[in-house]
């Protein structure tokens, strides 16, 4: 009785400081209805992912303000902040809304605002997923934390920068036929080596840039999808979600998340899959690190051999094991709130056969998302067929 | 935006104030061994009730840093700085601002201490021992 995936939306991804986050989230939301070809008043309950409105719009109680703007007023309605894991939990709410049995229609999404202020209020709103007193305090911004893991994981194993840049050259490949991506402009790894250093030994080219959009992607059950004719063959097979230190410093490992490798876990258990069954993946590259990451804590690669995915073309579109076909963080854009829900709506095309970057007979995805340096991590297994 | 706060947390003052003064405690688990940094009083690896304050070692060797070039408000027009994250025990890491010298790599052994800025927020730093 796995829920399905019934409609996908993002919008543009990009900078819109014009905009709001109540026309982004309604435009996603609405998107995501017509595409599963479900009314706003079968929908019985919403969740909206998002980190720093209270920040960057003076604005918080974003549940009921997205539902009734979406149309649907009168819903249970609430807003979910995990960092940049929101969006992920947020899908993962509404899977298990469906799943139990509460609710047949969720709307599960996000959204995030972040060009209407200043680089530095934004870099200064972000360093609130992490430990404010240990490591804010003490200047380390997020750049700065996932310089710090990038550092230990060269240090211990057998790794160089460029292996990281060869993350930012595929993505960015990745993104140009992506109608919604942020950056569509190859990059070379000379290029993305020599990009102005941000914290070393990142420079600007190893990280993801700071994007404003929404996403949404409409969950219901599968009497309900079978009940209204709804042609949505991807079903949730697994969700998993763990958590870790909220500081790095508190971390046995520092190059490794472990948060991510309890989600994994979870998740295949759930599905009744393991890493080699998997098709097609979009993992949470806020940092090219952060993908090797990903790629090891997903089981793709043993630990310490992460770093060979991009550089050696094993997660290219025709590789091995396709990572981040839609650009990722790095490319597509990182609208922290929306991200993880971004995931589920491109992997959803993926399985569908409707993906720009099209993987030939792809039936199992997993979306990795993963809130400040990983003390939040959220998988999810979709499945078509 | 948020306005910044007018009150620090005390738990957080008096482990500034005590790095100062050479008499700063870690938290102990005397059930499992853990080594935890305050303020908590339950252990997070096995859930014990039964932190114990111990002297927090000085000097420790360096795990990781970086140069931060784009940094917050806070920081601003002090960039780049070094942050670096000190194994002072088992088990037991702190991160702070390098101070002393420019060079840095990891394994060096480097002495805990505080800034005082006027101005701005008091921080860890760390200097070679």
């Amino acid at each position: 009785m796995a829920p399905r995936i019934a409609g996908v939306s993002l919008t543009d991804f990009g900078k819109h400081p014009e905009r709001s986050s109540r026309e982004l989230f309604t435009e996603a939301a609405g998107g995501a209805l017509a595409d599963a070809g479900v009314q706003a008043d079968d929908v019985g309950v919403v969740y909206v992912g998002n980190f720093a409105g209270d920040l960057t719009e003076d604005q918080g109680h974003f549940g009921p303000m997205m539902a009734d703007y979406m149309g649907a007023r009168d819903v249970a309605a609430t807003r979910v902040e995990n960092a940049c894991a929101s969006g992920g939990v947020a899908v993962r709410q509404a899977v298990e809304a469906v799943a139990s049995g509460m609710h047949e229609v969720a709307v599960a999404g996000g959204v995030e605002m972040m060009h209407n202020v200043g680089i530095a209020d934004i870099t200064d709103a972000l360093a609130n997923a992490g430990d404010n007193e240990y490591e804010n305090e003490v200047g380390l911004t997020f750049p700065g934390i996932y310089a710090l893991m990038a550092r230990r994981y060269l240090h211990e194993f057998d790794a160089e920068h460029e292996h990281l840049a060869a993350v930012t050259v595929k993505n960015r490949e990745n993104a140009l036929d992506n109608p919604i991506a942020q950056f569509r402009e190859p990059v070379t790894v000379a290029e993305a080596l020599e990009g102005r250093p941000i914290a070393s030994p990142l420079t600007l080219y190893d990280a993801c840039p700071i994007t404003d959009g929404a996403a949404a992607v409409v969950v219901t059950s599968e009497e309900f999808a079978d009940e209204h004719g709804l042609d949505a063959p991807v079903r949730v097979a697994g969700t998993g979600q763990s958590s870790d230190t909220i500081a790095l410093q508190d971390r046995p490992e520092l190059a490794r998340t472990r948060a991510a490798e309890r989600a994994a876990d979870e998740a295949y258990e759930y599905a009744g899959v393991g890493p080699g069954d998997v098709d097609v993946a979009e993992v949470h590259d806020c940092f090219t690190i952060a993908e090797v990451l990903a790629v090891e804590s997903l089981g793709f690669f043993e630990r310490g051999e992460g770093y060979r995915g991009a550089a050696e073309g094993e997660t290219t579109v025709d590789g091995s094991i396709p990572v981040n076909t839609s650009g990722g963080l790095i490319a597509k854009g990182h609208p922290v709130g929306a991200t993880g829900a971004a995931q589920v709506a491109e992997l959803t095309k993926q399985l569908e056969g409707r993906h720009a970057n099209q993987v030939a007979d792809s039936t199992v995805g997993v979306a990795h998302n993963v809130g400040g340096s990983g003390a939040s991590a959220v998988v999810t297994v979709l499945r078509s067929a | 935006m948020l306005p910044e706060r007018t009150v620090k947390p005390q738990w957080y003052t008096d482990f500034i104030d005590d790095v100062e003064a050479g008499r700063a405690q870690y938290l102990a688990c005397e059930s499992c061994g853990a080594a935890e940094l305050p303020p908590r009083n339950t252990c997070p690896e096995c859930g014990a009730a039964s932190l114990v304050e111990r002297p927090l070692p000085e000097e420790g060797t360096v795990l990781t840093y970086t140069e931060v070039q784009t940094t917050i408000e806070k920081f601003a027009g002090e960039a780049p700085y070094t942050v670096v994250i000190v194994e002072l025990a088992d088990s037991l890491r702190l991160g702070g601002q390098l101070r002393g010298t420019d060079d840095v790599a990891i394994g060096d052994l480097l002495r805990v201490g505080v800034e005082r800025r006027d101005e701005r927020e008091d921080i860890v730093t760390f200097e070679p021992a």
